[in-house]
């Protein structure tokens, strides 16, 4: 219960913050997306790192770690700190140079302009949508599957029906998710963007300082760093995959197990080199079998997995991160910005930031392989190493709020991004902007937020169990596939309007392609373990410099006013 | 002078950049399981180092290759002729 309360606690001083960054609010609609380009160093650094770590880089790169090892750092995190950094150095200042000089409020509005063509951006509209809902449904489902095992035995009798027996009485996924999605709304309705701003920024605070928090509490109930790198999972001589170690609660020490603990078993077992070893410390990819309990008949189901990463794969994820490029809502951050020295921070704080929030997660998840049942769903593995390690109801809840925190300081852009492009690209641009008074906008626009969440809401509950991680690449592998489009449109001026279109329904059909064969969200790899997004990618920009040699350049006066130039 | 003439600074940026993308790709750390600083095995241990390096690029690249011409082209006044923003159907499609 006491878990519970600091969660209250923590969702009643968000609704705080909203209402005093509504105090701040200036009424008008500029105001309400871009925060009237206002917003300093400190806190853009913090929303946009805020913006994109979500239950991603908490629960997902804990789980993913639990699956395959500590390459999911460099899977992921320490590429994305080059590629993200880089991007923001190379694209987003520029793309708040343009924005602030011609007025921008969305992407759909620069590509337009740079590609001189109104239908680009009602191509662009529902491909971008399509591609936000799956990172929003990653928020919500990482939510509940965080709070329900720490809060277990909560509510025995009014929540009688939970994810796996040992969790009956927690606060179900389809509660935990309403009430974070109320709670965002509130916060964004009430401030927009400055709102989402000031919100990304205390929760960015919170769940690093709440993940460093946890760390320390994980690593001294471990007994140290040095014994915790004992604790992964091991191949024996015969090629059974034992725990050594197991945690007594009541006493709260690591205790050693004689014998091991028998878990699964490396299949095809004939390398006599792997004897000892702790596969979730290294990256050579070895395929187990382990066994699960079925929770409605109790009967155990095995189950295969792969340990470690394919050398290919690890390669072509450097292709995932390019997402940020193209992420609308990160658009919408950059805009924010008071000059463009308030890129500085960022471009040189974000690698570091990443390193403070995944390195601990990445440690925890396969620290966890030694202590956790092999089929406990991955997206659950922090907060129940959380809940058997640390065991303190009001530290869990500290520490669950920082989950929420990063959670939610994603979801609150990607909210606030769908209903500006959706006022500003498609209601307000068909209409002509002398139509719609400024009030009239910031209602269309919370009206299409609240839909967004609606039905956000209702497909979360639907793919309820889908892998956090998967699903999160699969959103960035769509938002990779349209990097072509904007590193053209800033950087070759040849692209053209038909090379630009050509490149968004390339990109689009091979997604949809990859994304039907992985059976719509699963983890999914073409060939040796080549990821799609590079596939996407690579199609795309031939299809953006093919089609694009072979129309007209764009108009000098295109030219001119996108790459500027002065004597 | 045009907004894009800090050549040789980018260059060198893309120079750092492409180094920094061959060294991320430790296959001569794959196997290695051993422990290292502060407790944590090499292949992680070797990229948080690698993060580190990426933070240092940021460091130079703010520092030698600060793009000041889009910053002052930002807070110049737009002409008239290229709010292009407004692009609406028919516009630019004939």
């Amino acid at each position: 219960m006491n878990v519970l309360l600091i969660i209250s606690g923590y969702l009643s001083l968000l609704l705080l913050l909203g209402w005093g960054s509504g105090r701040m609010f200036r009424g008008t609609s500029r105001d309400f997306f871009v925060a009237s380009h206002s917003i300093g160093p400190f806190l853009l650094l913090m929303s946009v790192f805020g913006t994109t770590m979500t239950a991603f880089a908490l629960v997902g790169s804990t789980g993913k770690s639990f699956e395959r090892g500590i390459g999911t750092y460099g899977l992921m995190a320490s590429i994305s700190g080059l590629i993200h950094m880089a991007i923001f150095f190379l694209i987003g200042i520029r793309l708040w140079a343009l924005g602030k000089r011609h007025g921008y409020l969305t992407q759909i509005q620069f590509f337009r302009a740079r590609f001189e063509s109104d239908g680009l951006g009602y191509i662009l509209f529902p491909i971008l949508v399509l591609l936000v809902v799956p990172y929003l449904l990653i928020g919500i489902i990482g939510a509940g599957k965080v709070i329900e095992p720490v809060t277990a035995g909560a509510f025995p009798d009014l929540f009688t029906n939970p994810t796996i027996p040992a969790w009956v009485g927690g606060i179900p996924p389809w509660l935990t998710g309403l009430v974070i999605c109320i709670v965002v709304l509130t916060y964004v309705f009430l401030g927009g963007s400055r709102g989402a701003a000031l919100a990304n920024a205390f929760q960015t605070v919170v769940f690093m300082a709440m993940g460093i928090v946890a760390f320390y509490f994980v690593v001294q109930s471990l007994g140290g760093l040095e014994q915790a790198g004992k604790v992964p999972m091991r191949i024996t001589e015969d090629g059974s995959l034992v725990q050594d170690y197991r945690f007594d609660q009541k006493a709260g020490i690591l205790m050693e197990q004689d014998p091991p603990k028998k878990i699964g078993q490396v299949l095809n077992f004939t390398n006599s080199n792997l004897t000892d070893r702790h596969p979730h410390l290294g990256r050579d990819p070895i395929v187990v079998e382990f066994k699960k309990k079925n929770p409605k008949t109790g009967e155990l189901v095995p189950f295969e997995r792969e340990l470690g990463i394919p050398f290919i794969t690890f390669v072509t994820y450097l292709f995932i991160p390019l997402s940020v490029g193209m992420f609308p809502h990160l658009f919408q951050h950059w805009l924010t910005a008071r000059n463009a020295r308030a890129f500085k921070l960022t471009v040189i704080a974000h690698p570091l930031c990443i390193l403070i929030v995944w390195v601990p997660c990445v440690l925890i998840g396969s620290w966890a392989t030694g202590l956790l049942p092999p089929g406990i769903p991955p997206p659950a593995v922090l907060s129940a190493t959380l809940n058997m390690l640390v065991g303190d109801p009001w530290l869990t809840g500290l520490l669950t709020a920082g989950v929420l925190a990063a959670i939610m300081s994603s979801m609150d852009s990607q909210f606030l991004c769908l209903g500006t492009v959706f006022t500003n690209d498609i209601v307000v641009h068909r209409a002509g902007s002398k139509v719609y008074s400024d009030s009239q906008k910031l209602k269309i626009a919370r009206s299409f937020i609240v839909i967004i969440v609606a039905v956000t809401y209702l497909l979360a509950m639907a793919v309820k169990n889908a892998n956090v991680f998967d699903l999160a690449i699969w959103c960035f592998s769509g938002f990779a596939a349209l990097f072509p489009l904007v590193f053209s449109a800033l950087y070759w001026k040849r692209a053209t309007k038909a090379g630009a279109i050509a490149s968004v329904l390339t990109a689009l059909i091979s997604w949809a392609w990859f994304f039907h064969q992985s059976g719509y969200g699963g983890e999914y790899f073409v060939g040796p373990g080549i990821v799609p997004a590079a596939i996407c990618f690579l199609v795309s920009a031939g299809a953006l410099v093919v089609v694009s040699l072979l129309t007209s350049p764009p108009a000098q006066s295109t030219i001119d006013q996108f790459f500027p130039s002065r004597s | 002078m045009s907004v894009h003439s800090q050549t040789v600074p980018m260059r060198t940026f893309w120079l750092f950049f492409l180094v920094l993308l061959f060294v991320h790709q430790d296959f001569w750390n794959w196997s290695d399981e051993s422990l290292v600083g502060l407790g944590m095995p090499i292949g992680l241990f070797y990229h948080a180092l690698f993060s580190l390096a990426c933070s240092a690029l940021g460091v130079w690249a703010v520092t030698r290759a600060w793009p000041t011409e889009w910053e002052k082209y930002a807070e110049e006044k737009s002409p008239p002729s290229t709010k292009s923003n407004q692009i609406r159907k028919g516009d630019s499609e004939q």
